[in-house]
């Protein structure tokens, strides 16, 4: 029975298998609407198709049991399969004996024989100098009848597959993690409003503020939401976050998810300003309620206030403060009629959603990435290349050279270095 | 009105065709027909290629990564560098023209979907990980198109009795695949993931792009498997790689008719 399950995990057919299933789950969970209602899928799908979708979990697959169940089935498989390989990977990896039998050589995927017009230890010094420096690492021993050498280039690469599988079990691992220990939530928060962090006791984020920034072309070139951190009331950070700048905090992130506006809640109003005879003061100035701007080149302040019908405040530099209610069809003047206000547009109240998140698990998940991507390249563009030399002396100074060699990948490229260490020793002949 | 990124291309459509039509005649009648014109023709269509990207990074003041027209328009000419630095000399002629002309039909495609080069570019996308992101992927994806058209040949010529230039379109195929899938891993999915991160919050959202470049890799992944571990060659193993490329263009081209957060391009 345990062998039977072992056979089963280890099985390359078996894994095989597996990530062909997901990989039709996964295509038919990014071509079906995810999270949709029995309904839904019956009104889109028909009867019998919708039926089928939503019962068998494919409106919710990435999230249904079986799928999860086939990923952790994925990376047991891909950790049995690992272990299964490492000890001969190791082995390999690691094995440095000399080869002493000719007929060994012989059997290998290359292999050559030359006979040089120096003797097994001047030839043997040159072999191991040509192999040197084609950065392999050569070792020479003395043999009853020559000297027989052993030459191999990044043994490391026989890891490449190991790391490449170990990558699923960081990746799983970190899932878990976030699963387990992390959180990830949304706020939708008014500018000026605020939200407590989850799992922080009496911190608070405050949104301040929140622009979209335009480019020269009158394109939206960023949206920048402003934060002011709180502790016990206390302020304790300020950051301007965008996408792709979040704030970081105690373990937490805060994303800038969106923003929206409210058309039925202004936060304010933009008007010009101008004299008795219509002449433009201030073309256009933006009036947030609650905030007394100074209007440029007039020495007096200015402030909307919100109410039932919203007004302007004028606070004169002797201290005195005049209300001048707007109006949305005609301009507003001041009692002595000396300066006018035209709304040109409310500017309505803006909400932003903030993605707060917590994974405890990210350095598993970037240890499994770096995995992945160091595994995937070490075990595809990497080869074990190894060389065994057998050099027999002969009369009158001569001297007879066997050698083979093999690479755990890319045959072709180890056919021609191989050629060229031969030509390059041939020239002793 | 014409831009000159599409003038350009326009110009360098048919010289690649012609390229592609010498390259078909001499494989049809060998011997020195088509020489070595086709080489010069295709060498003149890349400088055009080029050409075209350069102006378009200097039209839209950024290297051209942000929409499909962009994506494509990469694409494209990384395959005709890709072919150029590693293929060109051990390619038998019917997949050098095979090469040809997915690479037209890239451009083509790119056309399709011409855009402003002056519109704006999504506050999202102003990372430098855009560049390290959509570059690699791309780059993984050329080789996987250099795989495909190693294996339609492979197919339309799986009766030849040469089993020698069968195991040769085979060996075109797995270097191909085996060139490609790092660089692919790296690009799309860890690059991608770790971007991802930075700017949604998340390192896998199960996003239509995310989740079809998912099936992408444990495709290419089963060929790896199955060419390594059990020793497929041939019919088979090309049929994977034709899979893989063809699940490659509908990933591609996914987003704008599933959305997602990769809804722009």
């Amino acid at each position: 029975m345990l062998r039977a399950i072992t056979g089963f995990l280890t099985s390359t057919k078996a894994g095989i298998a597996v990530m062909a299933v997901l990989a039709v789950l996964s295509l038919l969970g990014a071509l079906i609407p995810q999270g949709g209602t029995h309904e839904a899928y019956v009104r889109v799908f028909g009867s019998l198709r919708g039926d089928l979708i939503y019962y068998a979990g494919l409106g919710d697959v990435y999230r249904s049991l079986y799928f999860s169940a086939l990923l952790v089935l994925l990376c047991v498989m891909v950790f049995s399969c690992a272990l299964k390989r490492l000890p001969g990977q190791i082995r390999q990896a690691s094995a440095s004996e000399f080869v002493g039998e000719e007929a060994r050589l012989e059997k290998m995927p290359c292999h050559a024989t030359l006979e040089l017009d120096v003797d097994a230890e001047e030839a043997g010094l040159h072999a191991a100098e040509i192999c040197r420096k084609r950065l392999y690492r050569a070792r020479r021993e003395k043999s009853s009848s020559g000297f027989l050498i052993f030459a191999s280039r990044t043994a490391f690469a026989r890891y490449g597959s190991f790391l490449l599988h170990m990558s699923f079990i960081f990746l799983l691992a970190g899932g878990i993690a976030f699963t387990r220990f992390g959180y990830r939530s949304y706020e939708d928060v008014r500018v000026g409003g605020n939200f407590a962090v989850p799992g922080l006791d009496e911190t608070l984020v405050v949104v301040d503020d929140f622009e979209v920034v335009y480019d020269d072309n009158n394109h939206v070139s960023d949206y920048v939401c402003s934060l002011l951190l709180t502790e016990g009331g206390r302020p304790v950070l300020v950051k301007d976050i965008s996408p792709n700048h979040p704030l970081q905090y105690d373990g937490r992130e805060v994303f800038l998810v969106s923003y929206e506006q409210d058309f039925d809640t202004l936060q304010g109003f933009v008007v010009s300003v101008h004299d008795r005879d219509g002449e433009k003061l201030v073309p256009v100035l933006y009036l947030p309620f609650g905030s007394p701007l100074e209007v440029p080149g007039v020495n007096f302040f200015i402030e909307a206030v919100d109410a039932v019908v919203p007004y302007v405040r004028i606070t004169y530099p002797a201290g005195e403060a005049e209300d001048v209610r707007l109006d949305a069809e005609a301009a507003a003047f001041t009692r002595d009629g000396n300066l006018g206000f035209s709304v040109i547009h409310g500017v309505p109240s803006v909400y932003v959603t903030l993605e707060v998140v917590r994974e405890p698990g990210e350095w598993l998940v970037v240890t499994g990435l770096a995995l992945l991507t160091v595994g995937s390249f070490v075990c595809l563009y990497l080869s074990h290349r190894r060389i065994w030399f057998i050099l027999k002396n002969l009369p009158d100074g001569k001297c007879r050279v066997v050698f083979g060699g093999s690479a755990s990948r890319n045959a072709e490229a180890f056919r021609g270095e191989f050629e060229h260490i031969r030509r390059t020793l041939d020239e002793l002949s | 009105m014409t831009s000159s990124v599409e003038i350009i291309l326009y110009i360098a459509l048919p010289v690649y065709f012609l390229a592609m039509v010498l390259l078909g005649f001499g494989a049809v009648v060998p011997g020195k027909a088509a020489g070595k014109a086709w080489l010069y023709l295709f060498i003149a269509g890349f400088v055009l290629h080029t050409a075209a990207l350069v102006a378009r990074t200097i039209l839209a003041s950024d290297v051209p990564f942000t929409d499909l027209f962009e994506y494509c328009l990469f694409m494209s000419w990384a395959v005709g560098l890709v072919y150029i630095i590693f293929f060109r000399k051990n390619l038998p002629r019917p997949v050098s023209a095979m090469v040809i002309l997915v690479l037209l039909l890239l451009i083509g495609f790119a056309l399709f979907y011409y855009s402003d080069p002056t519109s704006a570019k999504m506050p999202a996308l102003k990372s430098s990980w855009l560049y390290v992101h959509v570059s690699l992927a791309a780059l993984g994806e050329t080789f996987f198109a250099i795989a495909f058209a190693a294996s339609l040949i492979l197919i339309i010529k799986r009766n030849s009795a040469d089993r020698e230039y069968l195991d040769k379109l085979d060996n075109v195929v797995y270097r191909a695949v085996s060139m490609g899938f790092p660089i692919f891993t790296a690009g799309a999915m860890v690059a991608g993931a770790v971007w991802a991160k930075r700017a949604w919050g998340s390192y896998w959202s199960w996003d239509p792009k995310e989740t079809m470049s998912l099936v992408v890799w444990l495709i290419y992944a089963i060929y790896l498997h199955m060419r390594l571990v059990r020793g497929m060659k041939g019919v088979p193993a090309a049929t994977i790689a034709i899979i893989g490329f063809i699940m490659t263009l509908l990933t591609i081209s996914g987003s704008m008719l599933l959305g997602g957060l990769h809804s722009y391009g």
